[in-house]
């Protein structure tokens, strides 16, 4: 049975905010390129017309007589502040995480039992952010998706939705709601779809041909159809291990031995949270000069001390030393999750097989980018669509880690039906010559790579045909909107798909069975 | 003195194979992978050896290959046999000894993706298959090397143009010690270099003999397959000219009984001989 996640979703804005009625207002004002604009405002600046992305000059027009309060817009503080709130937050959940630029998520399954039922915990949060002068909307739903929607875009500033409302909550609220790149709002928006509710009613294949598997992913997580979990804050200590020198160092050797000493007290510290690194950096103090770092990202959590030091040893020998090192420090900046490792006794392993091997293939993956570069190795991928060069893209292995999650025994993108197709298939379709019997018929000879031959047989015509939205907006590189492939087989035994294309009403080979 | 230092004590003394374990092995390692083409798995004496290194060259014109100036300056549109290859690796994963991944190396041996999913939409083989996207025979040879070396990878399927004699120990030694077959696709005019392959292969298109033209919906893709050496295999001891044959309902390559052809048969040119006794 699917975990429920009771979510309160908190938008707030950190600045002090005086009501709608005030003789004065704020304003976050963001410089770029010479000019500034609006980048927050404060709710008695939005009720006279000023939104984000107006120029200050237009908003100070639109609030002449008002006191303003220009402050600068600080991403970067405004996070760290939010980090601030969020730990503040732990007092209702021990489950909370930051959403920014402007929302707090908060788990509160289970908290019933200290605060009592919903509203009065509800409450009970509002009232204490009232205290910090924060302006909050708040919602309790059972997804974090429909908790998000519902804090900023539901008529009620406060807002508890149960389990079996949960798409009668999210049905009126407008699309943006899901989470989901601003550009596809825009191209909802302009097929007609404003609403939440009216993708329920549409085809899913074709939402996610049309608009991106990301989409219907924000759809089932936000009806909870999909699981969706908190990131929690975690108080933690940093893994680093430093070594300061008595002077400056400029033998290499030295610095070699120092790191790799450093190297195994860092393990030691992974082994005590059971842990591995997956990305190491080392950081070199150098006199008179900028700190020179050396880092290395890791496919899977590690903490094998040869593998580590294979990949670190040559970007260390490789880094300049300038006039010497003063001090050598390592630093785990991202960990991951390891189990223990089971003892062996003679070189046998038992019940430890998997994870011996993903710890074998995380390496060899490691290796394999650290030498030839992180696009050099990729797996192939299934994308939902028919055009033939695009059916099955390579993928940077390195970028693997963002693929949308799979729903049971499938992603989703559905499943995959085999259908007949080369062995081989051309990055870009080769031109070749053909001679048909009948016009727009099938080849019955072809010159391809400088060689004429007869088509002995061959079958077809099958008609691919890219989406109209695709052709329209030229977001593939297929040269066309349709084209008519064939398999034929020529004199020496060659079995070619080739095809015919309907723009330029040429033919092209486009792979063949080898 | 705890059980591992005592271990390593008595490993130091005698040897690493000194201690071993009386727990009963999992599973016993396969000598041979059945290629499925049960003649051809016959005359190899259960079909191709496990930790060794295959070489297979194609894909050939279907008429006796000679290395006119005109192929000279094409080499680097050769094809490799790529149908047979995804064959013999769907094979291999359906041993229930073989290692997780395999291994494709160069870009000239990707295939397309829609040949490695099996019967009913299986993504095993896709899921199961990573693509190391490298050029130069060194690069190539060192990649090779890690695979092999690496117990994660069950199998290896390399671009092997350009590969020398040494190059080729280098692979066979490593697959034998760590009992993985590694697959090489090599040009056709590559056949005359030294090799330390255990078997070679030489695949070339079968020209279907009928009408000049037929417009058909059941035709399909043919190869001849020739082994021009399998050491340890008595010559002319059997067959070693094949036809294989796409099936385009599975999706696999099985032997074509229509067109299968004996010793002696398929090597009726000069170059085939030679073909042969290299």
């Amino acid at each position: 049975m699917r975990e429920i996640q009771r979510t309160i979703a908190d938008s707030n804005r950190p600045e002090v905010c005086p009501s709608a009625g005030s003789a004065f207002a704020v304003v976050l004002v963001a410089a770029e390129r010479g000019s500034q604009w609006v980048a927050g405002a404060c709710e008695g600046a939005a009720a006279k017309g000023v939104c984000l992305g107006m120029s200050l000059a237009h908003a100070k027009a639109l609030l002449k007589g008002t006191q303003i309060w220009e402050r600068p817009f600080t991403p970067a503080e405004d996070a760290r502040r939010l980090h601030h709130l969020a730990r503040w937050a732990q007092r209702f959940s021990p489950v909370v995480a930051a959403d920014e630029p402007d929302g707090l998520l908060l788990d509160m399954a289970g908290c019933e039992r200290l605060f009592g039922e919903d509203r009065r915990m509800v409450a009970m949060v509002d009232a204490s952010l009232k205290k910090l002068h924060l302006p909050v909307r708040l919602a309790l739903a059972p997804t974090v998706g429909c908790a998000w929607a519902v804090a900023r875009f539901a008529a009620d500033r406060i807002k508890i939705v149960s389990c079996d409302h949960i798409r009668e909550e999210l049905a009126p609220l407008p699309v943006a709601g899901l989470r989901i790149d601003p550009l596809f709002v825009e191209a909802l928006n302009e097929v007609g779809i404003e609403r939440i509710g009216a993708l329920f009613d549409l085809p899913r294949q074709g939402l996610a041909c049309r608009f991106g598997a990301d989409l219907l992913r924000r759809l089932d997580q936000a009806t909870g159809e999909v699981n969706e979990t908190i990131t929690p804050l975690r108080a933690s200590t940093p893994i680093e291990a430093t070594r300061i020198f008595d002077g400056a160092v400029t033998n290499l050797e030295a610095i070699l031995i120092t790191a790799r000493e450093l190297l195994f007290t860092l393990i030691l510290q992974l082994e005590e949270r059971t842990c591995g690194a997956r990305t190491l950096d080392v950081v070199l103090q150098r006199i008179s000069a900028e700190p020179a770092r050396v880092s290395i990202a890791l496919t899977y959590p590690n903490r094998d001390a040869q593998h580590l030091w294979t990949l670190l040893r040559p970007k260390i020998e490789r880094t300049h030393l300038g006039y010497g090192v003063e001090s050598v420090s390592l630093h785990a900046s991202r960990i991951g999750k390891l189990s223990p490792r089971q003892l062996c006794f003679a070189h046998v392993e038992h019940g430890s097989g998997n994870q011996g091997d993903e710890a074998a293939w995380g390496e060899l993956l490691d290796r394999l980018m650290d030498r030839l570069g992180l696009r050099a190795v990729c797996a192939m991928t299934v994308a939902e669509t028919h055009v033939p060069e695009e059916a099955f893209p390579l993928q940077a292995w390195s970028t693997m880690q963002e693929r949308v999650p799979r729903r049971g025994n499938h992603d989703a993108t559905g499943n995959v039906t085999r259908i007949d197709r080369p062995s081989q298939l051309f990055e870009v379709p080769e031109p070749v010559q053909v001679i048909s019997l009948v016009p727009d018929g099938p080849p019955s000879w072809i010159r391809w790579r400088g060689r004429e031959c007869t088509v002995r047989c061959g079958c077809g015509p099958e008609r691919l045909a890219l989406p109209w939205w695709e052709a329209r907006r030229g977001a593939s590189p297929s040269p066309s909107i349709a084209r008519d492939y064939y398999q034929v087989e020529d004199d020496q035994g060659r079995c070619l798909w080739v095809f015919r294309d309907h723009a330029t009403h040429g033919w092209f080979v486009h792979g063949l069975w080898a | 003195m705890s059980l591992a230092e005592q271990i390593r004590a008595i490993e130091e003394r005698f040897g690493e194979a000194a201690v071993r374990s009386a727990a009963p092995r999992e599973h016993e390692e396969l000598s041979h992978l059945l290629t499925g083409w049960a003649e051809i798995d016959a005359a190899l004496g259960g079909g191709l050896m496990m930790a060794a290194l295959h070489e297979w060259f194609g894909v050939a014109p279907s008429k006796n290959f000679v290395a006119c100036r005109e192929d000279e300056t094409r080499r680097h549109a050769w094809i490799p046999p790529l149908g047979p290859l995804v064959h013999l690796v769907r094979r291999a994963m359906s041993c229930e000894t073989f290692s997780d991944h395999a291994v494709w190396i160069g870009r000239r041996c990707f295939p397309y993706g829609g040949v490695l999913l099996g019967a009913g939409g299986d993504r095993r083989l896709l899921e199961r298959s990573i693509f190391v996207a490298v050029n130069g025979p060194a690069d190539r040879l060192w990649v090779t090397d890690l695979a092999l070396h690496s117990p994660a990878v069950g199998l290896v399927i390399a671009d092997g143009s350009g590969f020398d004699m040494a190059a080729t120990r280098r692979i066979q030694l490593v697959a034998k010690a760590h009992h993985k077959p590694a697959l090489l696709a090599r040009p056709p005019w590559e056949t005359h270099e030294l090799s330390a392959a255990q078997t070679r292969w030489l695949v070339r298109f079968e020209a279907v003999s009928g009408p000049v033209y037929e417009e058909s919906n059941s035709f399909n893709p043919r190869w001849s397959v020739e082994l021009l050496r399998c050491k340890g295999m008595q010559p002319d001891s059997c067959p070693c000219a094949w036809a294989l044959e796409w099936d385009r309902g599975e999706g696999a390559v099985r032997l074509s009984t229509a067109v299968a052809r004996q010793t002696g048969d398929a090597g009726d040119s000069t170059n085939d001989r030679r073909l042969k006794q290299a």
